[in-house]
């Protein structure tokens, strides 16, 4: 069989050990540039049902807003910049769309709009953009980004202007859109919502417990304790409800815990599914800190975080696509001795995380 | 594969990229049957997917592993998990399986990822209304 | 020479000042007479001669160049290119780049495709007047850049002031002059109603050579 059967398309995991200690560790800034959250999946084990100051947080995840069939040009509202994108940050993301085929948009919090494009779109649209970083052999996706803080694009300005009619008279785009507002809310965005057909949205929370879990035995003291790719694997298959009791010679699954291995008698997943602010995510983290600090038989708790497939934008406002599942997310490990284990994953068409 | 170690200070803040180094990649496939009230179980579905390497790639292609994580028989949803370099044989027979027990099949993949954690977190599964 | 001239006598303050004896009228014709008949003949026979013996002689003919003579001719009434540029004679001027002097080309224009799709009512076919259009002139026509692999080029609308084999310059309503090629664009074309799309990738040609050309049928069209 030829060489090339074997290989697969890139990945990349980044591993990062610290600690909260340490004032070099960057871990708010790589939770804050990961902005399309779509699920944060806990996992405690030791622990039948969440302590009620994790609950509240779980319950404080702020709303957000699906608006359907927004004409995007509705973004460039005088009045929707003056009283959200100046103020304060906005997460949007168009819904139901699809980045490999469709036209996505996202809004993202410093007031950057950006746009991944069809070549056909692109040509319609009349507007700078560059071709798309994962484009093989013929240019067929085009990414357009533009800066709604910035002097040209103000209301009235000459690249405004072009933008809005390119959008409002050339390239009629029309999509489900999910917004979210930091700090304000739905206040903010009530202007613009009130002139389409949104309805408002909690995070769906679920969790279920787990017992006689068969674990890895886990030591904030070294990365190589456990091979990081068995570990996601075992957070993973936690995850998914997917047993790990097997034996080696089983003819459906042969996917064992990662050695070496104790077994937690109950153990609590919880999960956050929705558009959720990193800000959320980032109250969470300091609340599993203080979680951590109480004296436990366990001391470590799991936080996954999964960003949104078809966003156009992973860290840092990044390119990002789907070649076949278009994984953006990170695992976070945090031990009661305020150190961590984060790890953060990306699929191939994606730059190298933060 | 290559890991690149980038050490600030090794007890303090250790950073380390592993590019393709996964060793399985895990797949989400769904099987479409002509007759939907068939049912399979999780190892009639397994030996189906082992008759389908068997075609395609002979004896040789039949003795690549992969693992049925897991199995739903009412939505015929599977978890497949299969060593990075068998991913590409593996696709390709369940793309060329064409008919079950004398009715047309299709496998549908869903999602393909070298994390499991991936495949629980897929945003195109967001409903809301 | 005059013949008189020859034997005419040297007048006589030219004897003088010559010191020459004019010879009679007779004694001269003689002497001119032998004179002529010594340097002619013997010249024209020793050419011959040493033609016929040393050289090679073609007997083929050289063909007539009929029509470098009439190419010359033709070229001569008018200008070449370097003297057509160098003239300014197909540039508007810049005070002649006002939008509404071309309003009335525009007018004309719209007489002239109504004319040709013959009345171009609305039950007419579409397929029917882009059969026309496509052998039309469109000079005169307001003319819009739909779709551009260059985005700043997309939104343009103006009348087409003149068309070149690769490019079309347009007026817009602002009195701007615009080159906008036509490659990799593509143009719609409003006449009461039915809009046309124009592949400027296809449509690279001189407006008179146009009209000849036959365009060919294709499924789908990228720029």
């Amino acid at each position: 069989m030829s060489v090339d059967l074997d290989q697969t398309p890139r990945s990349l995991l980044v591993c990062d050990r610290s600690s909260f200690l340490n004032e070099k560790n960057r871990i708010s800034s790589q939770v804050e540039q990961l902005h399309f959250n779509y699920k944060v999946s806990l996992l405690l084990p030791e622990c039948s049902s969440a302590p009620s100051h994790l609950d509240a947080v779980f319950n404080s995840f702020n709303s957000f807003y699906l608006i359907r069939n927004m004409p995007i040009y509705e973004l460039l509202d005088k009045h929707f910049l003056k009283t959200a994108v100046y103020q304060g940050s906005v997460y949007g993301v168009s819904y139901r769309t699809r980045i490999d085929e469709d036209n996505c948009v996202a809004l993202m919090p410093n007031g950057h709009l950006s746009l991944s494009l069809d070549k056909d779109s692109f040509e319609l649209l009349g507007v700078e953009g560059k071709p798309s970083r994962f484009n093989h052999r013929t240019t067929c996706r085009y990414v357009v980004c533009v800066d709604l803080t910035d002097s040209s694009m103000a209301p009235g300005g000459r690249g405004y202007q072009r933008l809005l009619t390119g959008l409002r008279s050339r390239l009629q785009l029309k999509t489900d859109f999910l917004l979210s507002h930091h700090p304000g809310g739905g206040a903010s965005l009530q202007d613009l919502l009130s002139r389409y057909d949104w309805s408002e949205h909690r995070p769906d929370v679920s969790s279920h417990t787990l017992t006689d879990l068969s674990c890895p035995a886990l030591q904030s003291c070294d990365l190589q304790s456990c091979d990081p790719h068995s570990l996601l694997e075992w957070i993973g298959a936690v995850d998914a409800h997917i047993s790990c009791e097997n034996s080696s010679s089983s003819f459906l699954s042969s996917l064992v815990c990662p050695e070496p291995k104790t077994t937690v008698s109950r153990a609590l997943s919880v999960s956050v599914c929705g558009l959720l602010l990193p800000q959320d995510v980032h109250r969470l983290i300091q609340q599993i800190r203080y979680y951590l600090e109480q004296p436990r038989l366990e001391s470590w708790v799991s936080l996954t975080v999964h960003g949104f497939v078809d966003s156009p934008v992973s860290w840092r406002g990044n390119e990002h696509g789907v070649l076949r599942g278009g994984e953006n997310f990170y695992s976070l490990l945090i031990f009661h001795d305020q150190t961590y284990q984060l790890h953060l994953a990306t699929g191939a068409h994606d730059t190298c995380p933060p | 594969m290559s890991p690149a170690d980038k050490k600030d200070k090794p007890a303090d803040y250790q950073r380390v990229v592993l590019k393709n180094a996964s060793p399985y990649h895990y797949m989400k496939v769904c099987l479409v049957l002509e007759d939907e009230s068939t049912r399979l179980s999780a190892v009639d579905l397994k030996q189906f997917i082992i008759s389908g390497l068997k075609s395609l790639y002979g004896e040789v292609g039949a003795a690549l592993t992969f693992d049925l994580l897991k199995y739903d028989e009412d939505t015929l949803t599977a978890f497949l998990r299969v060593n990075s370099r068998g991913l590409v044989k593996l696709w390709s027979s369940l793309t060329l399986l064409g008919s079950y027990q004398n009715q047309a099949c299709a496998f549908r993949v869903l999602q393909v990822s070298p994390f499991l954690l991936a495949l629980t977190g897929n945003s195109r599964e967001l409903q809301l209304d | 020479m005059d013949e008189a001239l020859v034997q005419v006598a040297i007048p006589r303050d030219l004897v003088d000042f010559l010191r020459v004896e004019p010879q009679t009228n007779s004694k001269a014709q003689a002497f001119t007479k032998a004179f002529l008949r010594n340097s002619t003949q013997q010249q024209s026979q020793l050419k011959v001669q040493s033609m016929l013996s040393h050289k090679a002689v073609i007997l083929g003919y050289s063909r007539p160049k009929k029509d470098k003579s009439r190419r010359n001719s033709k070229k001569a009434k008018g200008l070449n290119a370097r003297q057509k540029r160098a003239m300014k004679i197909f540039q508007i001027k810049p005070e002649h780049q006002r939008y509404e002097l071309f309003l009335p080309l525009h007018e004309l224009w719209r007489q002239y495709i109504t004319d040709l799709c013959s009345g171009l009512k609305s039950t007419s076919s579409p397929q029917f007047i882009q059969q026309k259009l496509l052998k039309a002139d469109f000079h005169g026509a307001i003319i819009t850049v739909v779709r551009s692999k260059c985005p700043s080029y997309v939104g343009i609308t103006g009348i087409l002031v003149q068309e070149f084999k690769h490019v079309f310059k347009i007026i817009t309503k602002e009195d701007k002059l615009k080159v906008i090629p036509k490659r990799n664009s593509v143009f719609a074309v409003e006449i009461n109603g039915f809009v046309s799309h124009i592949y400027g990738s296809k449509f690279e040609q001189r407006a008179s050579e146009r009209s000849a050309k036959k365009f060919k049928v294709r499924g789908t069209i990228d720029l």
